[in-house]
């Protein structure tokens, strides 16, 4: 696994060139993402389809299937609610204000509310990057890319932290 | 006194020498008088120095107060009115129209509220009125102030205190959240010339005793409010003329040295005003919950009174018990309320004529939830020591949710009950443990340590170490799943094992439930019904040694010996640590530490400690994703069946050891783990499998939660396959018995015998292999 793992950690390494390396804590808002998948992808996680734009935070009670409904890879995260965001753009102040402690302090209330949101968890690993927390970031990026799906842009971002993450280590 | 005896000799001397004699006597006497002088100046200098270093030191000492989670209200989230309610009635808000904080009204769909100010740990929130509108089980709208709202928190539930093991508690209040009715009713009751005075008050004596004389009772004291509170500093009550006089020497002293405002805070917040099991009510902030579950500035006047009635006897007025004598005296404390202008004749009408409605709050008894609490103070214990958290009146931020906390409760005290109604089983002797944490966070939702689960006492939870039988199965499938030699429908053979010997040990021959052979299985039904042989024969494939590592790293346990028993769970672990190590498979691979504390603040606000969240990825993600899907198997098909969540998609195992002497549940849905045991103290045998008593607990316990299902992921590489759970052959959705389960794209599974897929399909198998 762990040979495995490096042999990942290279490519991302090199994507590392690439990259425009989103500086901030935050990131802003995203960017449109490649319909093709960059090739970084290890663990591509799906879930069960969603509603493309859905109003609730929370699905409503659906008629249970006998077995879980089969889902296909590379499927859409769910979006990230209208209550997280307002609450991931109060961090952004926060951090942008310089309080890192404050703004992981409500990315964590955001978290809660809405614990697979790829977005908070990518976020979450930046402003630990940014205190100089290494290895909580590249744990936290990894969280993010159970949730990532086929948003390759996400997962790219993910994988940004995890190798700033190595490099600021060394 | 030899020289008082020289005195009548010397009336007979000269002159001179009597005026030398009197010179000697009037030196002495001075020297005496001055020494006489010196010693009571030292002794006031002494009580000086008692006196105000504890009045100073008591006005520091006040228990760091824990808090839960604050709910978060926002639209979507699922929720009846009827539990926001429920919620607000923990926070003691009051039903009915009213313009103050702590209030609320509900009328069928619809729940307004009026948010009582607030400073969270990230900043303060102002008192805000929400309403909340439900529709279809949710919260459909949202408004705040009027406007549409995203979010909204209610203020944290208190939860407890840390008081220190003399058992004083006390909610701190400052002169500005004293109503003005409570200090002046106060003076008029017990001390009328409080402002005068100079410590001690003999008008106030006088006219107590002639009070006294009138009704023939001694319910008037002469003690001045000083006097009551050095009294109360040194929780002495006899009443030897030498105490008095101290306790006068000292009140004088205070009285001189301080302000009367400070003072009359002090004794707010001093004067001790019930007993709660082990813990003594003091002051009037925690009065005031105490007795209504509302803060002190909340109060009506009849309330405000009956506060000041107990004053004089907590246990003899006490309310709870004596409402009768409660009742009477308050009225007399409206009276001279009345009599002093402080209310006017109708307010005094309408007091008089009020029962005295006292709100208990949730909990009763020692600590509010002291199973949860315990665990708290371990984590808090690498910081702050005992004394510190029960005294310099921090603020500690909690990740309880007392929503889940009750309805773990409630599901324990109820199916304990049923069970041994139902199995005929002696009453009240079956025992419980339940721990829930969040899924991807890992923080403790609740803790419940036994079956009367608001009393202090052991504490099963973190402290029960029981054999964990089938429950630890999970850790041979992934770490047969993580060598990436199987899969789910991979076969398994569940036939004889040849006998183990273990060097000093009887001959080791495990068998199944039910006593069969169930040949070859896919690996997802060993898992499912939990079958021994074939989960020992796949253990002992992929490395004994392997999975105790496994086991160690997920539960944070020392490795244990790689016996082959172990494989079946023949290991004793706390609900705790088998919490953490489900934790590792509910967060898709990570491993976190226990947390219960999020925050601590000291008294002025500022943040002493915040413990971030904390994970470390110790399982491969693809390998919990299978297994997760198995685990629903379980649910669907397998041993859990039974469960009235069987197929909503929620994931879990059951577990039982030896002779039915623990049974085992641990399962999640989308949002919480709960690991439930079920057994007796003394070990005996329950007669209960997993599915019938922790399974019991748990499906209990979900039902008040809302389970949403497990977040299935298809790892890169898999694609989902429709197998036969019996034979894990490729099926048809209307044959065998169909499970939908992922599978890599480069396996090659044969068809079950007359399930099998039309030619085309066969035809493209070929060509996708």
């Amino acid at each position: 696994m762990v040979q495995r793992l490096n042999h990942t950690l290279d490519r991302a390494l090199t994507l590392v060139g690439i990259v425009v390396v989103l500086a901030g804590c935050v990131s802003e808002q995203q960017t449109p993402y490649p319909r093709t998948p960059v090739p970084v992808t290890t663990t591509t996680q799906t879930r069960p389809p969603q509603p493309q734009y859905p109003q609730p935070t929370q699905p409503a009670p659906q008629p249970i299937p006998q077995t879980p409904a089969p889902v296909q890879p590379q499927q859409p995260p769910k979006p990230q609610s209208t209550v997280t965001l307002a609450l991931q753009d109060e961090a952004q102040r926060a951090a942008t204000a310089g309080d890192l402690p404050k703004a992981i302090q409500i990315l964590e209330r955001a978290i809660r509310i809405q614990p697979d949101s790829p977005t908070l968890w990518i976020e979450l690993a930046r402003c630990h990057l940014k205190e100089g927390n290494t290895a909580q970031a590249e744990q936290f990026a990894r969280k993010a890319l159970l949730f990532t799906g086929n948003r390759y842009d996400l997962e790219q971002q993910a994988w940004v932290v995890i190798a700033d993450a190595r490099a600021e280590k060394q | 006194m030899p020289r008082r005896k020289s005195k009548p000799k010397a009336q007979g001397r000269e002159p001179a020498a009597r005026s030398r004699t009197r010179r000697l006597i009037l030196g002495n006497l001075l020297i005496g008088v001055c020494l006489g002088v010196a010693f009571l100046a030292g002794y006031l200098l002494y009580l000086n120095h008692v006196i105000t270093s504890t009045f100073d030191g008591r006005r520091w000492s006040v228990p760091a107060r824990v808090y839960a989670q604050p709910l978060e209200l926002y639209p979507g989230l699922e929720m009846e009115a009827d539990e926001i309610e429920v919620e607000l009635k923990r926070l003691g808000y009051r039903r009915g129209p009213s313009k103050a904080p702590g209030s609320y009204t509900h009328t069928g769909n619809e729940v307004r509220a009026k948010l009582r100010a607030f400073t969270f740990s990230d900043g303060p929130r102002p008192p805000t009125d929400i309403r909340v509108r439900i529709a279809d089980h949710a919260i459909d709208t949202l408004y705040e102030n009027g406007q549409p709202a995203s979010l909204v928190r209610l203020e944290p539930p208190m939860i407890g205190s840390f008081f220190a093991t003399h058992g004083e508690d006390r909610l701190i209040v400052s002169p500005e959240e004293t109503p003005v009715l409570l200090s002046e009713g106060l003076k008029a009751v017990e001390d009328r010339n409080f402002d005068t005075h100079a410590g001690f008050d003999l008008r106030g004596i006088a006219r107590a005793a002639i009070a006294d004389i009138r009704s023939g009772d001694l319910s008037q004291g002469g003690s001045t409010l000083t006097q009551q509170l050095v009294k109360s500093y040194f929780l002495d009550n006899r009443r030897t003329l030498w105490r008095k006089l101290k306790e006068l020497a000292m009140a004088v002293i205070l009285d001189a040295r301080y302000q009367k405002a400070d003072l009359l805070n002090a004794y707010i917040n001093e004067i001790y005003l019930g007993q709660d099991g082990e813990r003594a009510v003091h002051g009037f902030g925690l009065g005031s919950q105490f007795y209504f579950n509302k803060p002190l500035s909340e109060l009506d006047p009849a309330e405000i009174a009956l506060l000041i009635a107990v004053i004089r006897g907590p246990s003899y007025y006490n309310p709870f018990t004596h409402p009768v004598r409660a009742r009477s005296r308050r009225d007399l404390v409206l009276g001279h309320m009345a009599e002093f202008g402080l209310i006017t004749a109708e307010q005094h009408a309408k007091a008089i004529r009020q029962p005295v409605a006292l709100t208990r709050s949730a909990r009763q008894g020692g600590g509010y939830y002291p199973a949860f609490l315990d665990l708290a103070r371990d984590q808090l214990g690498h910081e702050y020591d005992g004394n510190e958290l029960a005294s310099r009146g921090y603020r500690i931020f909690t990740t309880l949710e007392p929503r889940v906390q009750d309805a773990a409760e409630r599901a324990v005290a109820a199916t304990l009950d049923r069970i041994e109604t139902d199995r005929k089983l002696p009453r009240g002797e079956l025992e419980a443990a339940v721990l829930v944490a969040n899924n991807q966070t890992g923080e403790i939702s609740a803790v419940v340590g036994g079956r009367k689960a608001g009393f202090q006492g052991f504490n099963r939870a973190l402290n029960a170490r029981r054999p964990v039988g089938s429950l630890l199965k999970p850790v041979v499938y992934l770490t047969a799943l993580e060598s990436g030699n199987y899969n789910l429908a991979t076969i398994i053979e569940d036939a004889p094992l040849p006998q183990i010997e273990v060097r000093g040990q009887a001959p080791w021959d495990p068998h199944n439930f039910d006593n069969e052979f169930h040949g070859p299985v896919p690996l997802v039904r060993g898992l499912g019904d939990s079958l021994n042989l074939a989960t020992v024969r796949l253990g002992e494939a992929v490395g004994v040694d392997k999975v105790a590592a496994r086991i160690a790293t997920f539960a944070g346990i020392e490795q244990p010996p790689a016996y082959p028993s172990l494989l079946l769970g023949a290991i004793d672990l706390t609900p705790l640590e088998m919490t953490r190590l489900y934790g590792v498979i509910a967060s898709g691979g990570f491993s976190s530490p226990v947390k219960t504390v999020l925050a601590v603040e000291d008294e002025e606000g500022a943040t002493l400690n915040r413990y971030p969240l904390q994970m470390q990825q110790v399982a491969q993600p693809e390998a919990v994703a299978q297994l997760t899907y198995g685990l629903t198997m379980v649910m669907q098909r397998g041993t859990a069946h039974t469960s009235r969540f069987a197929t909503r998609g929620v994931a879990g195992k059951t577990g039982t050891s030896n002779d039915f002497r623990d049974s085992w549940f641990a399962g999640f849905d989308a949002t919480h783990l709960a690991v439930v045991w079920v057994g007796y103290d003394d070990n005996r045998e329950t007669k209960l499998t997993g599915s019938a008593g922790g399974l019991q607990v748990w499906d209990a316990l979900m039902a008040s939660l809302h389970p949403a299902p497990v977040t299935l992921t298809t790892p890169s590489g898999f694609e989902l396959q429709l197998i036969d759970y019996a034979t894990g052959g490729l099926t048809q959705p209307d044959c065998g018995e169909p499970i939908t389960v992922p599978i890599p794209y480069n396996a090659r599974l044969s068809s079950v015998p007359g399930c099998g897929s039309t030619f085309m399909e066969r035809f493209k198998q070929w060509f996708s292999d």
